[in-house]
């Protein structure tokens, strides 16, 4: 811009200089004008010369006339020697010691500018133009490119670009009214006054800090030095009590109990003088509470309903003749199951005596009889297990409540000693002795139960299996009970020494089942859940290997004559069978002599071991029932295999079937027998598995698979023609030797059960599974296995997580709703940093409001 | 004086000496005593500190052990002596994959002595309700189904009593009397539809019982069996002839004659779909509805088969025979694993989602643990005796619950351990809403699998029979083509297109493509 400026005034400068030299310089200018007359022809022969070639020129016209205007096209500028230098025109003025300020002028001049070029001519100007233009858009569009490029590769263009977001706004940034309801409830809250508005920075509005100075310093502080001192004691009162609940000395708690009782009686005293209808409320309220716990039956020893009756009883007499009862009734409850150690004193048999009271009484009784008599016991034992097993697992507390209600009943007074005595004859005779009246009750109650049985054995026969185990813990309990019992050697020295014998001939008796192999069969029958004995595993083992040794030896013997084969197969068969027999039928020998044992036990000891007792029940109740339909069952199957062996032609069939027959005897004598121990259906599938034994499946089966093998497998080839080699004609037979030689025998097959005895893969192809087959390689892939590897990574719904799936699935086209107006890009998508920004991110990018608005006005400005 | 004073003082001496003495006695004794009781005291302080010192670890651990037990019973609400389940139900935490078990402390407690009141004292009341008994005394023997999702089940009498319930909340569904013999039940894909094998055919009801659909071509039907996948119900009869029924699309997809006999043994692989079937000669055979003759065959026992479970990974088989023994296969080798003698043989095998065994036999049901893991025989992980003889057993689908249906009614028993607990709500949803279900079969319809895709190895990688024949396509040479060329070329493909149409040839490409979208 100096320059430009310099440009426009320096001709003016000189033109000035110029005018004031003319003026000062007139009278020497005469003698120039003399010389410049001399040089004019000169100067007009140089013009015609130089204008001989043609081109235009300025012309070297000097002035003629000295004049005022001077016209500034009249300047040389072309030769520099025609050129007037500034030194030339102001050489003269160093002399002058006037003009000095056209001296500063000058020197100024010389010092601080710089001569500019002349401007260029108007073309060269514009190519400089255009040039410098190109750069600058193209600079400005290359901002585009990493957009657009990013643009064209997306798989998906979702319009419009800036996809709205929904963000959550932060609470700190100020709120600003957008909706209709917002600027109403704004406009609501600016109808606030003032003072009733909380300023900011502070904690109350103007009017609450009004009230608050309204009161006075002094009293401000009595009043805060109450609240503290309430919060102290209310503090301390609560700490106190807390402690005071967390205090678990006996002496204090009993204490406080008798606080409390002997402040409820003299409450009563008072009601008794003043109040006699609120004295009767309370004691309604007492009988109401006691009706509570004689239902609950949890009315024992020194509990605080106890105690509070106590206090009640002084008032009446019947009162206390009722918790007398109620005492007593419970003391029979409770003896009633005490006593029964002491019935078993008699019998060896400790465990379960309730049963065995109950068969020696009604041995006569049909539904007395062992396995219905178990139940019945069980059906008995069911309905009190509960008191029961709560007695005996917590007999020490018992004990102790024991204790408790002695004391109790001897504070009661002096009037009922006579029961009292009573009472603790019970408490002495507990366990050892057996009253008249409770025996008949026991009795009584059983022969309910018992007459209830039967139906019972049919309805509930699945809940007393279910319950079964449970009783098993529940007597175990009991066990336990007594032992412990024993161990704090009450006076029951009688019992103990029973409990000594009940052990010792246990353990003779287990000796003597030890001795007996039946004993390891009752137990694989009787405890059908346990596992099968070692013996078995053994034998299995030896069966599979026998399995194995079968097919090998089967398929080694195929190879030679059929009829050899089958010997040999069949006498395999029928000497393993034997073996198995001999396996098979050593349980059911056990068997029958099992129910001997047991009946000879029974008759010497009636009461045997419990758990055997119960496994027979356990047979009876459940296996009786299912027998019937089992067997049908078997027999359905056995009928549906006859046709198959039919179809054999086996000369075994007849002994299979009078083995059959002989099994349905078996059965029949099982269903007669009905006061027997039932035989349990294992012994008579053995005899079915017996009679399948004689099929020989296997021979059978190798046979099939011989068969499938021709069948699939490639046939000999025939390439034989007659007359090739040897004469041909009729009556001229070709040597079997030739036939032989052109016969292409058929490759053997590489079939994939071939090492398989026991298996038959067919190897008939799936023709119909084709047309869903590929029959040529897809295009990216080159080998089978990069496809097959491809194809075995699964991409569907189910294997993948959602959003790939939903990435997997995205259609690659434009995504645009109906009616959508797509517009031109806006440079709003260069904000969101061009190249680094992927097609993906183009339809989740997310708009900066604020930012972009701020650009926006930036270039408005612009 | 002087004597006596000297006596006196001897005397005084005298006593005093025998004050000390006594004093010193006393002091003696005293200082025994204290030293008895500090050497007392220190024994028990010794002791004390032994027993804390050595083990003091023990110590502490049996305290902790005494706490839990408390703390248990405390929970269970009974005694602790009852909470032998609690005390042995370890968290998944401890044991990993094997989660969910009842673990036994040692082999006396192992014989099954666990009872179904043992796990009902110890487990939730909700998980307490899962075990439930019903008395259906007059039309049994009863066969069950759980659905797919283990919420809905349905009881078949054979004497004709039908009923569908959601047995968790005991919501019945509906039950009617088919007036027929019931030979089986079964869901079909969803709760919505169940199908019943009656004497005149199998018959198609809706949750409702209201009758949709009879089948009276498939008649004397003994045993069905439903593959979700492909939409086919399959089913086996008296005669002999295995049926495959498109449920979708009410049309037969196959129908094979086996001419093995009476079918009453039959069950599915889960993973490839096969059907396995049980004969009288002790084998079992394998199904596809493509193929006309079984695509295997085992001989399994020497007796009939009596029962066939399939494990949920579809390796492992396990059959029982009238000759008393379990076996266990395994389907990748075709040897058998292991093989137990049991006391008869089972009559119904199931296997649960987390590979427990449950056998019936008679009226008792035993739950075997890991069959499919040892060769050994096992001992079983939980026995219970029903009150009937057992029809059908099935493991209820995401639940700790095994289904009996015996000649008196169900039973429903509580196994821990036994079903999956991770719920895939995408393939199956036990807790789906009705819309969910909707959805779910539009689903199930679409990716529904045809029934030619049913088979014992997964040939869908392989290519088709035809390329085999054909040379390799890569060998060709490869022109370049003018313009002219290639139009002429892209005429030529038009009309070979058209005519391939013709021919109802299948485009490779199309097909996998088809495929890739899947």
């Amino acid at each position: 811009m100096v320059g430009a400026i310099l440009l426009s005034e320096l001709p003016l400068c000189e033109r000035g200089l110029a005018a004031e030299a003319d003026d000062e310089e007139i009278p020497s200018d005469d003698e120039d004008v003399a010389q410049d007359v001399e040089d004019r022809p000169h100067a007009r022969l140089l013009d015609a010369i130089s204008s001989m070639d043609g081109n235009k020129r300025l012309k070297h016209t000097l002035r003629t006339i000295h004049g005022q205007n001077v016209s500034e096209f009249g300047f040389k500028t072309q030769k520099v020697d025609a050129q007037t230098l500034m030194s030339e025109m102001m050489g003269s003025l160093h002399k002058s010691s006037s003009h000095s300020e056209l001296k500063k002028q000058l020197k100024s001049v010389y010092t601080t500018t710089e001569v500019v070029d002349t401007p260029a001519p108007k073309h060269i100007k514009e190519k400089i133009q255009r040039s410098v233009g190109y750069e600058k858009t193209v600079k400005e569009l290359s901002k585009w490119d990493p957009v657009v490029t990013a643009n064209r590769k997306a798989e998906q263009m979702k319009f419009p670009l800036e996809q709205p977001t929904q963000k959550l706004i932060n609470t700190h940034i100020t709120f600003r009214p957008i909706t209709a309801l917002e600027k109403e409830i704004q406009a609501e809250l600016a109808k606030i006054k003032p003072e009733n508005r909380i300023p900011k920075g502070k904690l109350f509005t103007p009017a609450e800090e009004e009230e608050m100075k309204a009161m006075s310093l002094e009293e401000a502080r009595e009043r805060r030095a109450e609240l503290m001192k309430m919060r102290a004691i209310m503090y301390t009162k609560a700490s106190k009590l807390r402690w005071q609940n967390k205090i678990k000395s006996k002496r204090y708690r009993r204490g406080k109990k008798k606080e409390k009782l002997k402040q409820m009686e003299k409450e009563l005293e008072e009601l008794a003088v003043t109040d006699p209808e609120a004295l009767m409320d309370r004691m309604n309220e007492v009988e109401r509470k006691r009706l509570e716990e004689r239902g609950r039956l949890r009315h024992m020893g020194g509990g605080k309903f106890a105690r509070q009756a106590k206090v009640f009883s002084k008032y009446d007499n019947e009162k206390r003749q009722q918790i007398q009862d109620m005492l007593s009734k419970h003391k029979e409850l409770v003896k009633k199951h005490r006593q029964l150690p002491s019935s078993s004193e008699s019998e060896d048999e400790a465990e379960i005596p309730n049963v065995t009271a109950a068969t020696t009484v009604h041995s006569k009784n049909v539904w007395m009889q062992p396995t219905v008599s178990s139940l019945a016991s069980l059906s008995v034992s069911q309905n009190t297990s509960a008191v029961e097993v709560r007695d005996d697992e917590d007999e020490e507390e018992e004990d102790e409540e024991e204790a408790k209600e002695r004391k109790f009943l001897a504070s009661f007074d002096v009037d009922e000693t006579d029961d009292e005595d009573d009472d603790e004859d019970d408490d002495e005779d507990d366990g050892e002795d057996v009253e008249g009246d409770d025996v008949e009750k026991s009795e009584r109650s059983e022969e309910i139960a018992a007459v209830s049985a039967p139906p019972l054995q049919q309805v509930e026969a699945q809940s007393v299996q279910e319950d079964e185990t449970q009783k098993t813990v529940e007597i175990e309990s009991k066990k336990s009970g007594k032992k412990g019992r024993k161990q704090r050697g009450s006076t029951h020295e009688e019992e103990k020494r029973v409990a000594e014998e009940n052990e010792s001939k246990k353990m003779e008796t287990n000796s003597q089942k030890a001795g007996k192999k039946s004993k390891k069969q009752r137990v694989s029958t009787v405890v059908d859940s346990t596992a099968p004995p070692e013996d078995e595993e053994v034998e299995t083992s030896q069966s599979q290997e026998n399995d194995a040794d079968e097919f090998e030896e089967v398929q080694t013997k195929k190879k030679k004559k059929k009829s050899k084969k089958q010997k040999d197969t069949t006498a395999q068969e029928t000497a393993q069978s034997g073996q198995e027999k001999h396996e098979i039928t050593a349980p059911v020998i056990s068997d029958q002599e099992k129910p001997e044992l047991g009946t000879t036990k029974e008759a010497a000891k009636p009461k045997k071991n419990r758990k055997r007792g119960k496994k027979s029940k356990n047979s009876s109740s459940a296996t009786e029932t299912a027998i019937s339909t089992e067997e049908k069952a078997l027999m359905a199957v056995v009928k549906g295999l006859q046709t198959t062996t039919n179809e054999n032609e086996n000369p075994n069939t007849n002994t299979s079937k009078a083995k059959k027959g002989k099994t349905n005897k078996k059965t029949t004598d099982t269903n007669t027998k009905t006061d027997k121990i039932p035989e349990t259906p294992a012994d008579t599938l053995m005899t079915i598995a017996e009679a399948f034994d004689d099929d020989d499946v296997v021979a059978e089966f190798v046979e099939e698979k011989r068969r499938v093998e021709e069948e699939e497998g490639e046939k000999d080839k025939d390439l034989f023609v007659p007359g090739w080699g040897s004469w041909a004609g009729a009556g001229i037979v070709p040597s079997n030797k030739l036939r032989k030689r052109f016969i292409k025998k058929a490759q053997p097959q590489a079939r994939t059960d071939n090492k398989i005895g026991h298996v038959i893969i067919s190897e008939k192809k799936n023709t119909a599974v084709e047309k869903h087959m590929l029959d040529k390689i897809p295009y990216p892939y080159k080998t089978l296995d990069q496809m097959q590897t491809t194809l075995s990574k699964p991409i569907g719904r189910d294997f993948t997580s959602e959003t790939q799936f939903r990435k997997n699935i995205k259609p690659k086209t434009v995504v645009n709703r109906i009616g959508q107006v797509i517009q031109p890009i806006d440079d709003r998508a260069l904000l969101h940093g061009g190249q680094k920004r992927k097609a993906v991110d183009i339809e989740l990018n997310t708009k900066k409001p604020t930012e972009t608005s701020a650009k926006r006005k930036k270039k408005g400005k612009h | 004086m002087s004597e006596q004073k000297s006596s006196a003082k001897d005397l005084d001496l005298e006593k005093k000496n025998k004050r000390k003495k006594r004093t010193k006695n006393a002091k003696r004794y005293y200082d025994d005593k204290d030293q008895k009781d500090e050497k007392d005291d220190g024994d028990a302080s010794k002791q004390k500190t032994e027993t804390f010192t050595v083990d003091g670890a023990d110590v502490s651990r049996r305290r902790l052990a005494k706490w839990k037990k408390r703390r248990m019973a405390k929970i269970d609400g009974g005694d602790p002596s009852r909470s032998k389940v609690a005390k042995q139900q370890k968290t998944a935490f401890e044991h990993g994959e094997e989660a969910g078990y009842v673990e036994f402390e040692s082999d006396e407690e192992h014989d099954s002595r666990l009872s179904q009141t043992d796990i009902v004292d110890a487990v939730d009341v909700t998980s307490a309700t899962k075990h439930f008994d019903l008395s259906l005394k007059d039309f049994g023997p009863y066969y069950i189904d759980y659905n797919r999702s283990g919420r809905h089940l349905v009881l078949g009498g054979k004497r004709g009593h039908m009923a569908a319930f959601d047995w968790q909340t005991k919501k019945l569904h509906c039950e009617f009397n088919a007036l027929e013999t019931v030979n089986s039940v079964k869901w079909l894909h969803q709760e919505t539809l169940l199908a019943a094998a009656q004497r005149s055919g199998v018959y198609v009801y809706d949750n409702q019982g209201v009758e949709i659909h009879v089948l009276q071509q498939l008649d004397a039907v003994l045993r069905m069996e439903f593959l979700p996948y492909h939409m086919l119900l399959v089913t086996a009869n008296e005669k002999g002839f295995l049926g495959y029924t498109d449920v979708s699309m009410g049309t037969r997809a196959a129908s094979i004659c086996t001419g093995l006999g009476r079918l009453d043994v039959m069950t599915h692989n889960p993973q490839n779909a096969v059907v396995l079937l049980g004969h009288a000669p002790g084998t079992v055979t394998m199904w596809t509805p493509t193929t006309k003759g079984p695509v295997m065959k085992m001989l399994c026992h020497k007796a009939p088969v009596s029962a066939l479970a399939v494990d949920s990974t579809g390796n492992y088989v396990a059959t029982s025979g009238v000759d008393r023994r379990l076996k266990v296969f395994d389907l990748r080798t075709c040897q058998p694993l292991s093989t137990t003698r049991l006391t008869m043989g089972a009559s119904s095998l199931d296997f649960s989602q987390r590979g427990l065994l449950a056998a019936a036999m008679a009226t008792r049901v035993q739950v075997y643990r890991d069959v499919c893991r040892q060769t050994s025989v096992v001992s079983p992980y939980l026995s219970h005796m029903c009150g009937g003889s057992v029809q059908q057993l099935q493991f209820c689908p995401f639940e700790d619950v095994l289904g009996v249906g015996h000649q008196r009614g169900f039973t429903s028993l509580i196994v821990p351990g036994s079903g999956e607990a991770d719920i895939d709500a995408m393939e199956v949803n036990p807790y789906a809403t009705k819309k969910q279900r909707q959805n779910a079969e539009v689903k199930l319809l679409l990716d529904k699998l045809q029934p030619e895709m049913i088979g014992l190895t997964n040939w869908v990688k392989d290519l088709s029979s035809k390329s085999r024949s054909r040379p390799p396509v890569s060998k060709q040479p490869v022109k370049k083509l003018g313009k002219k060329e290639k139009e002429q070329e892209v005429r030529e493909k038009k009309r070979a297109s058209v005519k391939t149409e013709d021919k109802q040839e299948y485009d490779p490409t199309d097909v996998l493509a088809r495929f890739r979208k899947r």
